[in-house]
């Protein structure tokens, strides 16, 4: 791995390298945003106000240059059309799609379901990059998600250092779990159109600080329940 | 001059390919593999050695006659042509002239010949339903179509189709290379032993010694078959196993083994084992620069096999990869399955608003401000658009509509007018007028 890292750095220093976009494309927004989530990791973007827009075409575009990637999609709202306009290879991308009545997974009710296949994808550590699309999903929901969860996913990550995770909702959800939160806004008439107030959050991975030690069990906050 | 001899064996079974493949070479030394279960001989020089290709052929014919089986032979000047005139014809001979003329007769469904020929066949298979819809039936009539207005309409591909028609061999064929045979073991027991306990040492070793010579050839296990005689004339046990994912670990097909032979053991004291392996060559997807290819591939499967169980998609339209229809229809998409070709290089495009579908597009209200400017449009700027849960909202700005149709030859005909609107809320919408329905539906938010 540290093998890995310095080539990227090389090849990075080089304007060489996949993982680099060219400044131009997104201006501002780019640079605020860096690259996608670091594997381990994972990245939050959520709208800076309710309703703010821009959230999905910021995950295209930090998509665009992975190699390949898992797009889970609980609400069925990906369109391949527009993706492979924003620079997506859709042979890249293994599409989960949920149904439109939020049925699909069997065995386990309501949000647990793409849970346990967000778990699924994060532990196989098979793809660099999953993007969790749950911004159409019921935000009184998504808030029952207990913390435990998003612990269980971020170990899953943290075990193999092989996945990062893009996570999309109408609010921070991941919490201390999140390395890094990405607030957009769309903005008409502007270029770029989005912009971006990114924030590290409070486990400070992004920042390079040492990880506060855990005592708790996260487990003991119970399991996920729909 | 270039001859060549097509051999089809329409009823053959798969276990003979490797007795008629050894027969061939008596032949010709340049004989080619085609599933399936066909053969292309070169037979240019030949004559001197075994007399003029009627003579051949017909030897040819004879001896595999003698040997229960009914063979389709065709020589002709090229290999497309002897291959399809096979297809239709038990015994044909065709002699030096242009071959395009005799093949013109033949049903435009022979293209098929071309199945085993790379990439010939997945080429054919596209075509033929096009230029059967166009109403042609013949060779004759394709090979007869002007070649620029062709290429024109149907591209490389379609010039392919039409030389393979007029019998006109291109570049290398190249076949695709025989199975090889399975691998046998056979074990006899004297006397016959009680339960499959004592066989489980004589199963390990021999998977031991085949996995580990599979893994030195690069080559790994597509199916495992295992088959017990029994005394006491009880029935044989069997049991077989297909691997979607080859491999060559011989822990894991020996416990599987283990597992199927505990859970229905064998009746009777065993007589005789027999083991037998397919082998393949493993599967490669390397999702990175510095990953295992073989590994990345095992642990991709794995995920996908777990995937569609989570999903409860057997029919893989919840998992896999999206691609895009040849349509001028946005949400025009099908789903394939992931992984299965090596991806391009990553496009590099300009960012661009997302567009969050929806499905299927719930219909809206739409209050028009007055009567359309041009017949048969609508001027949205100004409309009142009620949106589903939603109070009605005035359309600040409007782009559109892009109209299109199409698929009019069958039942599923479309006919539409798309909007991109901006509402009071500020944000962007995709609208569709359906034409034919005469109603208007949401497609997606932009976000």
């Amino acid at each position: 791995m540290a093998l890995r890292e310095e080539l990227e750095a090389a090849l990075g220093a080089r304007g060489l390298g996949g993982s680099l976009r060219p400044p131009e494309a997104w201006g501002l927004a780019a640079a605020e945003a860096g690259e996608g989530p670091r594997a381990g990791s994972i990245l939050e973007a959520v709208p800076a106000t309710p309703g703010a827009g821009g959230v999905t075409s910021l995950a295209f575009q930090l998509a665009a240059t992975a190699e390949r990637l898992v797009w889970v999609d609980p609400s069925d709202r990906f369109d391949p059309a527009s993706a492979r306009r924003a620079g997506l290879n859709l042979e890249r991308v293994l599409w989960l799609r949920g149904g439109g009545k939020r049925r699909g997974l069997t065995g386990l009710p309501g949000l647990a379901r793409w849970h346990a296949a967000l778990n699924a994808v994060v532990q196989s550590a098979a793809l660099p990059l999953v993007v969790a699309d749950f911004l159409s999903w019921p935000l009184a929901e998504l808030r029952r998600t207990p913390r435990s969860a998003w612990f269980r996913l971020l170990r899953g990550l943290e075990r193999t250092r092989r996945t990062g995770l893009l996570l999309l909702a109408p609010e921070p959800l991941a919490q201390t779990c999140a390395a890094r939160v990405l607030r957009v806004r769309y903005e008409a008439g502007r270029w770029p159109a989005v912009s971006i107030e990114a924030q590290a959050a409070e486990r400070g991975i992004a920042s390079g600080a040492p990880r506060p030690v855990r005592k708790e069990d996260p487990s003991r906050h119970g399991e996920l329940r729909a | 001059m270039s001859l060549y001899l097509a051999l089809w064996l329409p009823d053959l079974e798969p276990s003979r390919r490797v007795w008629v493949s050894e027969e061939l070479d008596h032949f010709s030394d340049r004989c080619h593999f085609l599933a399936p279960e066909r053969w292309l001989l070169n037979l240019t020089g030949l004559e001197s050695l075994l007399g003029p290709p009627g003579v051949i052929a017909k030897k040819l014919r004879a001896h595999l006659e003698r040997n229960d089986l009914t063979p389709r032979i065709a020589v002709a000047p090229t290999r497309a042509a002897a291959l399809l005139t096979s297809v239709h014809q038990a015994f044909r001979i065709l002699d030096d002239a242009p071959p395009a003329a005799a093949l013109a007769p033949l049903p435009l469904e022979s293209l098929r010949a071309f199945a085993g020929c790379g990439n010939a066949g997945e080429t054919v298979a596209a075509m033929l339903e096009l230029l059967e819809r166009w109403g042609l039936t013949r060779l004759g009539e394709l090979a007869g179509l002007p070649s620029r207005a062709l290429a024109e309409r149907l591209g490389a591909d379609g010039l392919d189709c039409q030389r393979w028609a007029r019998g006109e061999d291109q570049g290398l064929m190249l076949p695709d290379a025989p199975p090889p045979p399975p691998i046998e073991r056979h074990e006899h027991f004297e006397p016959a032993v009680e339960g499959y306990l004592p066989v489980l040492p004589w199963i390990e070793a021999q998977l031991r010694t085949l996995c580990a010579a599979l893994a030195r050839a690069d080559r790994a296990v597509l199916a495992l078959d295992l088959q017990l005689t029994l005394d006491r004339r009880a029935t044989a046990w069997e049991w077989r196993q297909t691997y979607s994912l080859p491999h060559h670990d011989a822990r894991r097909l020996l416990r599987q083994l283990e597992t199927a032979l505990a859970q229905q053991p064998p009746p009777a004291p065993i007589v005789t084992a027999r083991l037998r392996l397919l082998e393949t060559r493993p599967r490669r997807i390397q999702g990175g620069l510095f990953g295992d290819p073989v590994q990345a591939s095992e642990e991709t499967e794995r995920l996908l096999g777990r995937l569609r169980d989570l999903l409860d998609d057997p029919s893989g339209q919840r998992c896999g990869s999206p691609r895009l229809r040849d349509l001028h229809r946005s949400d025009a998409w099908v789903i394939t399955p992931f992984g299965e070709k090596d991806p391009g290089p990553p496009s590099r495009r300009l960012p661009r608003l997302a567009l969050r579908a929806l499905r299927p597009p719930p219909p809206i209200g739409l209050q028009l401000p007055a009567l359309p400017a041009i017949p048969g449009t609508a001027r949205l700027q100004g409309a009142w658009c009620q949106l589903p849960h939603q109070a009605a909202q005035p359309v600040l700005r409007a782009a559109g509509p892009w109209r299109n149709s199409g698929e009019w030859w069958t039942n599923e005909a479309w006919s539409r007018d798309e909007w991109d609107v901006e509402l009071a809320d500020r944000h962007r919408y995709r609208l569709l007028y359906d034409r034919r329905a005469q109603k208007w539906f949401l497609l997606g938010e932009y976000d």
